[in-house]
């Protein structure tokens, strides 16, 4: 009857000294801020009637550099795998372990084989390769930063995409497993590498997938990198509410001024206020939902509340993170003049996920 | 009616043989005995009719309790002398003498002298000086203090009360003596036919007033066990007085980071080591969990602590026993106490109710709430619903109906609590309500009878409960209700005098308990963990009970051998059923006057920690873990006050709860396994204490580990606590000291403590994934690879002053935490991407004080 307490742990962090680190909301280096997944719900097709969700999502990556304004044309490559778990079965996905994860290159090498290989009999790959987009400074008004993957000889790397393999279903699940109401999580990993498609689709084999895995395994020590995972919602049949959608943010307005990405603002160097441009009718996509415990008995009803993440490649952002109806503080009184780039991504904390970017001119 | 005169004067110290059957150890007086109870012969009539004085010497045999056993004529003094001398004799009490440090029968010789009382002069030219002898400060009635007047003197009797008559009228210059104590001096005016009446107040030479004396004790079986009094304990600086965080400056004990009372002791987990209040487990011992003990050290008389193979009187535990023995209320006077630091104010007070019980009551509650509270209004972080306090209650009520019995009463309750609201977190999610609230209490009832010099039991029966109230945000919350009966029952017996025999039966019934937990689950190990906190939800009315029936014998076989084997049976019943069997031996050795080897080997038991049975977040189907102690020894009095304890030691620890991410089928359908008994382990190493016993100036003592603590399976994450490989401290070492210093200040004193200690090792991160659904980095790290955090170094000054007034006592202490300031790194701190790395420190210079008055 002994009883464990994390608690003198944790009061220990309140009351220890930590180094002042850069915040995470400044962008200095390559980033990936996000990974969107349209939609953020899929599900198998059914024998007969509508789908309740595609079964398919679309993936690409909210990918911002610190030299983005000035370097307009540097590309980054973002490779993507993905897990699909067997519904009813528990076993971890190979995209969350962390043997895995600590030998990237060994992982990206173990997906190319299969994807080459083919699936297995009477099942799906363990973990797959997902395709391929390439990302760089996007033309004003455009919000994605990623796109079409295309190398110099016109190849076109397939897009990133998630799809069920064909006879995916909770058929096998007994009536009351409670993966028929929550569904199942898939996991896709997104390498972003400092790299053109031109330097990861160079060489031969008989796989592309292979190809660019052992190209991309090569450079990833030696550049710029992030690995980042990204969970998709695969729709039990049983589930309760209507399936998500990503949130909506039409873009950010500094001092009550939307932001036109076409035409960067001139902002003074002194400190800013930011709020997120919403879409009419924004609170109509705040969606219901049903909170459900473990066993996909329901908790409570709920209203989704949109979170905002902020970041900026110049001055200082006061909180990472605002809240439906909140204001960030953007201090620019020490930052150089010049251009600048800040970004919101809205998060409803259901897998939904939408950003906009804005460029700037820093008065100097 | 005059009063015949007599001295008794202690003459001399014989180390005798045996006597009255008890045998007198050989060795170094470092205690004399002293009369603590004296007697007044009759003056034989024959004698006193004829004027006639004499001298009896007497030879005594005292007993290791202070009671006269024996008495012989040495030089007879006839006329009835001799006869009245040994019947005065068997009504004196002494104080324990001690050999080598430990109380011991021993023989003494004492002398009546019978003065010839001179002819009564006319009752109206004498004069009577009567009174009491009380200590300054304390108001103790002192018995045994010589009082003389003149030419004539008397000692106190045990109420500290004396009389001089037939004094002459007139200015008498009056001295009070005693051992412990300063001389006092002063002159009375006495008046022809008239009694003054007059009230001594005398000031203790020696500045530990409430060290405990333990009378009797019982000859030490146990290998491993330290004893602290109260009186060293209060002192000690860097611990603000704490009962509990003393027992971190042993050996064995690895250094909690922060100062909190986390146990680890040799490598084992916090969690395996079990907490007693006499002898009675408690399931809490420290408020907020390792911010500072439930029970003040005032009411503490000793700590015993035993970092392994403890005997089989207790059991489900691997690690170490921490046992805290309260005192027994004072039964001579009132005794107030109100005491304010840095973090709590104390009030207690004690006093008799008959001439055999007494009673007392204290209650303790911390005020940093007050200055959260004005720090969260600053603050844009959190608000504060409820700001962090706690309090606790303590009463004993002890009565002894007759010299083979002692009963007690007693209430122990605990309550922490804090609510925070709207605390930020810098994550997507912050938490509206942060509560965390643990209250305890517990009531017990023991008696002790003696039915023989040979024969003794014990009876303790408590009943208490546990409530906890956490919230963490919408993560999850604990709201948990459970009444605890607890019964001990143990008897011992001596057949003869080389063997002994002691049973016992040590159990704990939940009846009816109330859990009602939600929370995620536990991250499994060696995975991302899942960003979605989907809540299990568990609503359980539990019953539980665990028991333990144990057999020991002791045995000598020889002189100087002890030998103590013991078996212990238990059986746990609790979500499922767990039975064990722990085999124990012990053994001491005495060589010589100063030395003793001692050795043990047992087997331990304990069950997993009651989450990791729920099928909800762990495994119903895991067993017990276990442990094999083995360890040598050897204690040595170097000198005096001052002894060595070395041990070696080897614990190899198996059936560890280990995470798994193996899948079983149960009930049809594959789930995860999440926990076996997989894991092993071992932790040895060598402990040094070198201690300076407390009852002088100086008490302190060095205590050196050399330890390692390993687990043979790295997992990352799925655990609860940090498991005791991850305060692996090959080295540690702590000095600490405290002298009285008198020149410098009447009452003051200085303590000083060092502690060095080998860095915790911590698993470096390889690299980070960034989560794109929580906005977070995930370390990556590499669980065969490990480092260490720089070693540690600390420094701690504390001062105490002390006031004696006639009746009361004003104390201030002033303590300085890390006094050099050093940044001392507590574990890796990291950015948000994990790309650098610092160190997260711990509290630079801190000081604290406070002060203290006692009626």
């Amino acid at each position: 009857m002994n009883r464990a307490s994390i608690l003198p742990l944790a009061l220990l962090a309140l009351a220890a000294c930590t180094p002042d680190f850069d915040p995470a909301s400044r962008v200095e280096k390559l980033r990936v801020l996000a990974v969107q997944a349209e939609p953020p719900e899929i599900a198998p097709l059914p024998a007969s009637g509508a789908p309740a969700a595609p079964d398919r999502a679309a993936l690409t990556s909210f990918v911002l550099r610190a030299d983005f304004a000035t370097a307009p044309g540097r590309e980054t490559t973002v490779l993507y795998l993905a897990c699909v778990p067997t519904p009813g079965d528990p076993s971890p996905s190979p995209c969350v372990l962390l043997a895995g994860l600590r030998d990237p290159a060994g992982t990206i090498a173990e997906a190319a084989r299969s994807s080459c290989a083919g699936p297995p009999p009477g099942g799906a790959a363990a973990i797959a390769f997902a395709g391929v987009e390439a990302c760089r400074a996007p033309a004003a008004g455009a919000w994605r930063t990623c796109g079409a993957a295309i190398t110099s000889g016109g190849l076109t790397l397939p897009s990133p995409e998630l799809a069920l393999p064909a006879g995916y279903g909770f058929d096998a699940l007994p009536p009351g497993a409670p993966e028929r109401i929550l569904g199942v999580q898939a996991a896709v990993l997104a390498f972003a590498l400092d790299a053109t498609p031109d330097e990861l689709a160079a060489g031969t084999g008989a796989c592309p997938a292979e190809v660019l895995a052992t190209r991309l395994a090569a450079l990833w020590a030696q550049r710029d990198h992030v690995l980042t995972v990204k969970r998709v919602w695969i729709r039990g049949p049983a589930a309760p509410d209507a399936r998500n959608v990503n949130p909506a943010i039409d873009g950010i307005a500094a001092g009550n001024v939307p932001l036109d990405p076409a035409a960067p603002a001139s902002l003074p160097r002194a400190s800013v206020a930011l709020t997120p441009v919403s879409p009419a009718g924004a609170d109509a996509l705040h969606q219901p939902y049903t909170e459900l415990d473990s066993t996909g008995a329901p908790i409570r009803s709920a209203r989704e509340e949109w979170v905002y993440s902020w970041f900026g490649t110049a001055g200082e952002l006061k909180d990472l993170h605002t809240r439906d109806g909140g204001v960030e503080a953007w201090d620019l009184a020490a930052a150089a003049g010049g251009p600048a780039v800040v970004a919101a991504v809205v998060r409803d904390l259901r897998g939904g996920v939408a950003w906009r970017w804005a460029e700037v001119t820093i008065a100097p | 009616m005059t009063r015949p005169k007599t001295i008794a004067v202690l003459l001399s110290m014989l180390a005798a043989g045996a006597a009255g059957g008890e045998d007198a150890a050989q060795g170094v007086l470092t205690r004399a005995p002293a009369v603590i109870e004296p007697a007044v012969p009759e003056y034989p009539e024959k004698a006193k009719a004829q004027g006639i004085s004499g001298e009896v010497v007497l030879e005594l045999d005292v007993s290791v309790e202070g009671s006269v056993l024996d008495a012989r004529v040495v030089r007879p003094a006839g006329n009835g002398f001799d006869e009245a001398a040994l019947a005065a004799a068997r009504r004196l009490r002494f104080s324990p003498a001690e050999i080598d440090g430990k109380p011991s029968a021993v023989g003494v010789e004492y002398r009546f002298r019978f003065d010839a009382p001179p002819p009564a002069p006319p009752a109206s030219a004498v004069a009577i000086l009567r009174g009491v002898v009380v200590e300054r400060g304390t108001r103790e009635p002192l018995a045994g203090v010589s009082v003389s007047a003149g030419d004539r003197s008397a000692f106190t009797d045990r109420g500290g009360r004396f009389e001089l008559a037939d004094l002459p009228p007139g200015k008498v210059k009056v001295v009070a003596l005693d051992p412990g104590h300063h001389r006092f001096e002063t002159e009375e005016a006495l008046e022809a036919g008239k009694a003054l009446e007059v009230r001594y107040h005398l000031l203790r030479s020696t500045s530990d007033l409430y060290e405990a004396v333990i009378v009797g004790e019982r000859e030490k079986k146990e290998v491993t066990s330290v004893t602290l009094t109260s009186g060293e304990v209060t002192r000690i600086a860097g611990v603000s007085g704490d009962t509990v965080k003393v027992v971190q400056n042993l050996p064995g004990v690895a250094r909690a980071p922060g100062g909190f009372g986390l146990l680890v002791v040799r490598g084992g987990n916090p969690s395996d080591t079990r907490f007693y209040i006499d002898g009675v487990e408690v399931p809490l011992i420290f408020h907020f969990g390792g911010l500072t003990s439930v029970v003040p050290s005032d009411l503490v008389e000793a700590v015993d602590f035993e970092a392994g193979n403890f005997g089989v009187r207790h059991g489900r535990a691997t690690g170490g026993r921490i046992d805290l023995r309260t005192r027994d209320p004072g039964t001579k006077r009132l005794h107030l106490v109100t005491d304010a630091n840095l973090f709590h104010a104390l009030a207690m007070g004690e006093g008799p109710v008959s001439e055999n019980a007494a009673i007392a009551v204290g209650v303790r509650r911390s005020y940093a709430d007050g200055v959260i509270r004005a720090a969260a209004r600053s603050s844009d972080d959190f608000g504060v619903a409820v700001a962090p306090r706690y309090y606790d209650l303590q009463g004993k009520l002890a009565w002894r109906p007759t010299p083979d019995d002692a009963v007690r009463l007693s209430f122990f309750g605990s309550d922490d609590r804090m609510q925070f609201t709207g605390v930020k977190t810098g994550q997507l999610e912050d938490l509206d309500r942060l509560e965390i609230g643990t209250a305890f209490w517990q009531a017990t009832a023991s008696w002790d009878h003696r039915f023989s010099d040979a024969t003794h039991a014990r009876l303790a029966v408590a009943q208490g409960n546990v409530r906890v109230s956490n919230r963490f945000g919408t993560v999850g919350s604990e709201r948990d209700t459970i009444p605890v009966t607890s019964v001990r029952a143990e008897g011992t017996r001596e057949l003869g005098d080389s063997f002994a025999l002691a049973a016992g039966v040590d159990s704990r019934f939940v009846p009816s308990s109330s859990l009602v937990v939600e929370f995620p689950e536990i991250p499994p190990p060696n995975q991302l963990p899942k960003p979605d906190n989907r809540k299990i939800r568990m609503d359980m009315n539990l019953r539980a009970w665990e028991t333990g029936v144990w057999t020991e014998a002791s045995w000598k076989p020889v002189d100087g051998l002890v030998l103590v084997p013991g078996l212990r049976a238990e059986r746990e019943v609790f979500i499922n059923e767990m039975r064990w069997l722990d085999p124990r031996l012990a053994a001491r050795w005495t060589l010589g006057d100063a030395t003793t080897l001692k050795g043990g080997l047992g087997l331990y038991h304990q069950p997993p920690l009651a989450v990791f049975l729920t099928k909800q977040w762990g495994n119903p189907d895991l067993h017990e873990e276990g442990a094999w102690h083995s360890m040598v020894g050897v204690e040595r009095r170097i000198w005096g006050p001052l002894t060595l304890d070395l041990q070696l030691y080897y614990k190899g620890l198996f059936d560890l709860v280990l995470p798994t991410n193996e899948v079983v089928v149960r009930d049809g359908a594959s789930v995860p396994l999440r926990y076996t008994n997989g894991g092993t382990g071992s932790s040895y190493g060598a402990e040094l204490l070198l201690r300076w016993a407390a009852g002088g100036r100086f008490f302190g003592w060095l205590a050196y580990s050399l330890s390692r603590s390993v687990r043979d399976q790295q997992v990352v994450g799925g655990t609860l606590q940090p498991g005791g490989d991850a305060f692996d401290q090959p080295h540690n070492v702590v000095a600490l000291g405290t002298v009285e210093l008198p020149e410098l200040w009447t009452g003051f004193s200085a303590g000083f403590r060092v502690r060095y200690s080998t860095g915790n090792p911590y698993q470096p991160t390889v690299n980070a994934v960034y989560d794109a659904d929580t906005d977070t980095y995930q370390p990556v790290v590499d669980p065969s690879s490990r480092r260490r955090t720089p070693a540690f170094f600390q420094l701690d000054l504390r001062a105490d002053k002390r006031w004696t007034y006639r009746t009361w006592i004003l104390s201030a202490y002033l303590e300085v935490q890390n006094a050099t300031n050093r940044k001392n790194p507590e574990g890796a701190a990291y950015n948000y991407d994990y790309s650098q790395q610092g160190w997260m420190t711990g509290l630079p210079l801190f000081p604290s004080f406070g002060i203290r008055a006692e009626y």
